[in-house]
């Protein structure tokens, strides 16, 4: 019941995710960060049940901190994309399934250059400029297409996530008060709730 | 005679009787209806309903305030409608510094929060410093991640004092581990989450903080019927923990609850005058 959801502007890329992790039909929690950071300009909103999107993304994150220790040099965001992808895909027959999560890898290179990506948990990975995971699809996607323009601006993004949040609190059937939005700009990472 | 023909040996034919004398049927056995019994809460047909599946029967609750931790749990064990124990303990004290409390499987709580003490232990002595709170909950994840399919039943929240000060994390039988400021565990949780939400602030004081804890465990034992027994409540502070309350009985607090409202406790302010 994950909402991940982001899209990539000219210089910048952001990743939202509501905050809500339910059992049934209670909220445990309405605070939690789905959104890993796996270094300073990169952000992967892990969308999945129980303890597969907490233990994916340590896998991830930890790879991801040892293959660079490892070269002794920068992932940019293709290789990530990829290695994320092969991780997917390394599990899919595997004695344990698939890893059940999907995610959306974000982020900007040293260049400059943002890029989104849409993976999923059988080890898809496509190049998006806009996107959302899980039941946000059905509400968002149409929004998000509509919104879109190439080249957006920093502050029209936000506008645009923004309403991406209003049209899930309206329409969604799930209460989603809480959610955190994560842009990832050449400085680095900045994080606000709405 | 039994027509031999191949057909009608397959389980999906319903075998056809010509000659209703001779007695040739295989009867087959429908397959039973599978029972779970849970040691602590309803028995359920069938796996049960999915979404009212509270299968912990029990309330425990813990929070975060400007002195520490607060944990509260009742101490009914049931198995099915036959209370097998109303004097259970359900906070296990796993060190000094260190609480879990128990909901699902006793045995798989006590066993594997027992493995996580000896595990804090080990680490202490051979690293000269105490495993931070943070550490433990991981520990205890990466065990229940491994034992995922394999049918442990367990709610634990992980509660204690490090260097960095309390901590409150919440860990589950699917691998699920959040840090939190509020949690309830159990089939009574969501009664008990509606006094904790109403009441609850930061800056509470301990005696405030234990008078909402009972207050929550005593409203979630009266509505579910697999929570009830006595009211248990540690402190956890930045020397360890107190035990606060070793028992209090929740049939006296309904009739102190109710007396304090003026009422009588038997439930009869409803009720309404017939002549």
């Amino acid at each position: 019941m994950d909402s991940i959801f982001g899209l990539q502007g000219s210089d910048f890329v952001i990743v939202a995710c509501d905050g809500s992790i339910a059992h049934s039909i209670l909220k445990i929690k309405e605070t939690e960060d789905k959104i890993l950071k796996l270094d300073d300009h990169k952000i992967f909103g892990i969308s999945g049940e129980g303890a597969d999107r907490n233990s994916f993304g340590e896998l991830v994150h930890k790879n991801h901190c040892l293959i660079r220790y490892k070269t002794g040099g920068y992932m940019n965001l293709k290789e990530t994309a990829h290695f994320v992808r092969s991780m997917y895909a390394q599990a899919i027959r595997s004695r344990d399934g698939p890893h059940q999560c999907n995610g959306l890898l974000g982020g900007v290179d040293q260049d400059g250059t943002p890029s989104l990506y849409w993976l999923d948990y059988l080890g898809s990975l496509q190049k998006i400029t806009r996107g959302a995971q899980g039941y946000a699809n059905y509400f968002l996607l149409g929004l998000l297409d509509n919104q879109y323009k190439p080249n957006l601006t920093k502050e029209e993004g936000i506008e645009i996530i923004r309403k991406c949040i209003k049209e899930l609190q309206t329409r969604f059937l799930i209460a989603q008060n809480k959610f955190i939005v994560k842009i990832v700009t050449k400085q680095g990472i900045e994080v606000f709730t709405i | 005679m039994i027509d031999f023909d191949p057909s009608t040996f397959g389980l999906a034919h319903t075998y056809q009787k010509e000659d209703k004398d001779e007695i040739n049927t295989l009867a087959l056995p429908s397959a039973p209806q599978v029972i779970y019994r849970t040691l602590n809460g309803p028995t359920q047909i069938n796996g049960g309903n999915k979404l009212n599946n509270f299968k912990h029967g029990t309330t425990t609750l813990g929070f975060v305030f400007k002195e520490g931790i607060l944990l509260a749990v009742d101490s009914r064990a049931s198995m099915g409608s036959f209370l097998s124990s109303e004097q259970v303990r359900k906070v296990i004290e796993i060190n000094e510094y260190l609480l879990g409390t128990m909901a699902g499987g006793a045995a798989d709580c006590q066993y594997w929060l027992a493995y996580l003490a000896n595990h804090c232990r080990t680490y202490e002595l051979k690293n000269g410093s105490k495993l931070s709170v943070a550490a433990a909950s991981k520990f205890l994840q990466g065990i229940l991640i491994g034992y995922r399919n394999s049918g442990l039943s367990m709610g634990c929240m992980i509660a204690g004092t490090d260097l960095s000060g309390q901590h409150l994390y919440y860990i589950d039988n699917d691998g699920m581990r959040l840090k939190g400021d509020i949690f309830s565990v159990g089939s009574g949780s969501t009664y008990a989450y509606g006094v904790l939400d109403n009441h609850y602030r930061f800056d509470l004081s301990v005696n405030e903080a234990v008078e909402l804890a009972i207050r929550a465990i005593y409203h979630a034992t009266h509505r579910d019927t697999a929570s009830g027994g006595v009211v248990r409540v540690y402190h956890i502070h930045q020397n360890g923990w107190t035990k606060v309350h070793d028992g209090i009985d929740v049939v006296d607090l309904h009739y102190k609850f109710a007396q304090e409202k003026g009422l009588v406790g038997d439930g009869d302010e409803a009720k309404q005058r017939l002549f």
